[in-house]
């Protein structure tokens, strides 16, 4: 039609024409960055079902391979998928103590926290070394921690009203060591009080959650679950539907260029979709055996297989964090020895004394494994990022999306960084800029 | 081309219909011949339809090659610039031609530039589809690989011929 118009109005007719893409594309932006921050608690599972559905994606092949047809090949990667992650919010379900359970667990760490730190320090012979040496700096740390767990006065009266089994409440009574450490954390509270004077009664840790207190305890805690649950079943839909896909969203994509960038686009997909596929896959499976070595190790030293796998699980998880993710590990491995009680090791010389440096040492063991064998072996040179974009990348992603954004921060700065570079290289490569 | 009448069957079976012209015409290409029909769809699935416009460049001399054109109608310059810029027609391909075969090689530089002379239709393949079906079903790569090696074959024959006829 263009051919029956001037070059005069064919030059009005592109700038409108520009003008109207312009305002089209901001529009779009403007409506996918709103959409992006409505759907923002969509964005965690939609995350992982395409990450799940992008490192499985090899496996369709091998099993076409093996004889089976894409579809069977799907379904049978589809059910492995969902059995696995029903498995992980019933696991993670079970993990997830009711409002007695917390507070035992709030008493009980609060309590052996102060115990161990008490043995470690000295303290009931006024102080080692150690305690003369560090405990200046670390004094304020235990504080805190100890301020975090302590238990206000509302959740002390509903800890009574359950150790006492009343007929209100109707639930289990509470484990009497548990109560005893709970009476004696409130004893050393109150010679405290009397002996210093930064006693504070409210905190963040111990402030009631909504719906959480009162005579049901239970509904709300299933509430909860149900709306977490029912958030992530999005996750096997975008996995299904990636997996059903064959790529005909890359073909839509290459479809719609310009002819003279299809060549192009065509290397650059394939580029970055290698790159990629390195990169995650390799991170999946050194998280995975980061997380195994963690979980074995530690029920060797004598923790419950339950509580090996839950530490096994965030330590392999966390892993994908670099820096952080050892620190986080052992954090949590550390915290579970500080309170643990009963151990039941297959390692004969190691018992309740001796757990924390068990664990310290288990935690060497994993990161140095994880040095020296997993990540040369599996991921080779693919993370290639300065530690203080890294350091940058998961603090930013703390702030705005929490744990997730942690987690998911360094994969998304190699994906941004991937995209851009081989952009840029194939630009050059075919003469654009 | 003559237009199609558009009825609310072919709306719904539009689709499946461009796919059959579409199989029919694959096995006519010689790349393409010794294969199935089931074969063919195998193949059908890694093909990129594109159309261009008269003089437009399909690729040009020096860019790095990822892919090869099939010509399923018009036809296509391979065109050599001299100093002076001046195209130099190389050769002329019309409908069931392929061209940038050796794309699927490697990604060297393209040797010449191919560019429309009338509006015309390609289905192109990309080398990494073609080395992944390769894998994945390699009695389909193993019957490609040997008619492409026989036809480049055959044309280095033809390029010495008249190299030495000159």
């Amino acid at each position: 039609m263009s051919n029956y118009l001037t070059s005069e109005e064919n030059l009005i007719r592109l700038r409108r024409a520009r003008i109207i893409y312009t305002v089209a594309a901001a529009m779009a932006v403007s409506a996918a960055l709103y959409l992006l921050w409505a759907l923002r608690e969509l964005i965690v599972p939609t995350v992982i079902g395409m990450l799940m559905a992008y490192i499985c994606l090899p496996l369709i092949g091998y099993l076409k391979n093996r004889g089976l047809s894409r579809s069977w090949a799907v379904l049978l990667l589809f059910g492995i998928f969902c059995l696995i992650l029903f498995s992980a919010i019933k696991f993670t379900g079970d993990l997830i103590p009711d409002r007695k359970t917390e507070l035992e667990l709030q008493a009980r760490v609060r309590y052996k926290l102060n115990d161990k730190f008490e043995g470690i320090m000295g303290l009931g012979h006024g102080g080692n070394w150690f305690y003369h040496l560090f405990g200046r700096e670390l004094e304020p740390l235990r504080a805190g921690i100890d301020e975090a767990l302590r238990i206000s006065e509302d959740s002390h009266r509903l800890f009574t009203a359950f150790h006492e089994n009343s007929r209100e409440t109707g639930a289990e009574q509470v484990e009497e060591r548990y109560w005893r450490y709970h009476l004696a954390n409130r004893q050393r509270d109150l010679a405290r009080e009397r002996t210093g004077p930064d006693h504070r009664e409210d905190n963040f840790a111990t402030a009631e959650v909504p719906g959480r207190t009162g005579a049901a305890p239970g509904s709300s805690l299933l509430l909860t679950l149900f709306n977490a649950v029912s958030l992530w079943l999005i996750t096997p839909l975008v996995f299904l539907i990636l997996l059903v896909d064959d790529g005909k969203l890359k073909r839509e994509l290459v479809h719609n260029m310009p002819n003279r960038y299809f060549e192009m686009t065509l290397t650059t997909v394939d580029n970055i979709n290698r790159a990629l596929g390195r990169y995650l896959r390799g991170t999946f499976i050194e998280c995975f055996l980061v997380g195994t070595s963690f979980t074995i190790c530690l029920f060797l030293i004598g923790l419950e297989m339950q509580w090996a796998a839950a530490i096994g699980i965030i330590a392999g998880l966390a892993n994908a964090i670099p820096f952080l993710g050892p620190a986080i590990g052992l954090l949590v491995g550390v915290l579970y020895a500080v309170m643990a009680e009963e151990v039941t090791p297959l390692l004969p010389f190691i018992d309740g004394d001796n757990l924390l440096p068990a664990v310290l040492v288990v935690v060497a063991i994993v990161q140095l494994a994880d040095n020296a064998i997993f990540q040369p072996y599996v991921l080779g040179g693919a993370v290639d990022l300065h530690p203080l974009i890294v350091v940058f990348g998961v603090m930013g992603g703390a702030v705005i999306f929490g744990f997730a954004g942690m987690l998911f921060a360094v994969p998304a700065i190699m994906i941004g960084k991937v995209v851009i570079t081989t952009i840029f290289r194939q630009f050059r490569a075919y003469h654009i800029i | 081309m003559t237009p199609q009448k558009t009825t609310m069957w072919s709306s719904f079976f539009g689709q499946n219909n461009r796919k059959r012209d579409t199989l029919l015409f694959l096995g006519t290409v010689p790349l393409f011949a010794s294969l199935t029909k089931r074969e063919l769809a195998t193949v059908h699935a890694i093909a990129h339809h594109r159309i261009y416009q008269e003089d437009e460049f399909i690729f040009r001399k020096g860019q790095p090659g990822a892919a090869m054109f099939v010509v399923k109608s018009g036809m296509v310059n391979i065109v050599d610039h001299d100093r002076d810029n001046q195209a130099n027609i190389l050769s002329t391909l019309d409908d069931n031609s392929f061209f940038g075969e050796l794309a699927l090689l490697d990604d060297s530089p393209r040797s010449a530039s191919a560019v429309a002379a009338r509006s015309t239709e390609t289905f192109a393949f990309f080398r990494t589809d073609l080395e992944r079906l390769l894998n994945s079903f390699p009695q389909i790569g193993h019957k490609v690989y040997r008619a492409l090696a026989m036809i480049i074959g055959k044309r280095l024959k033809e390029t010495n011929e008249q190299l030495l006829n000159k």
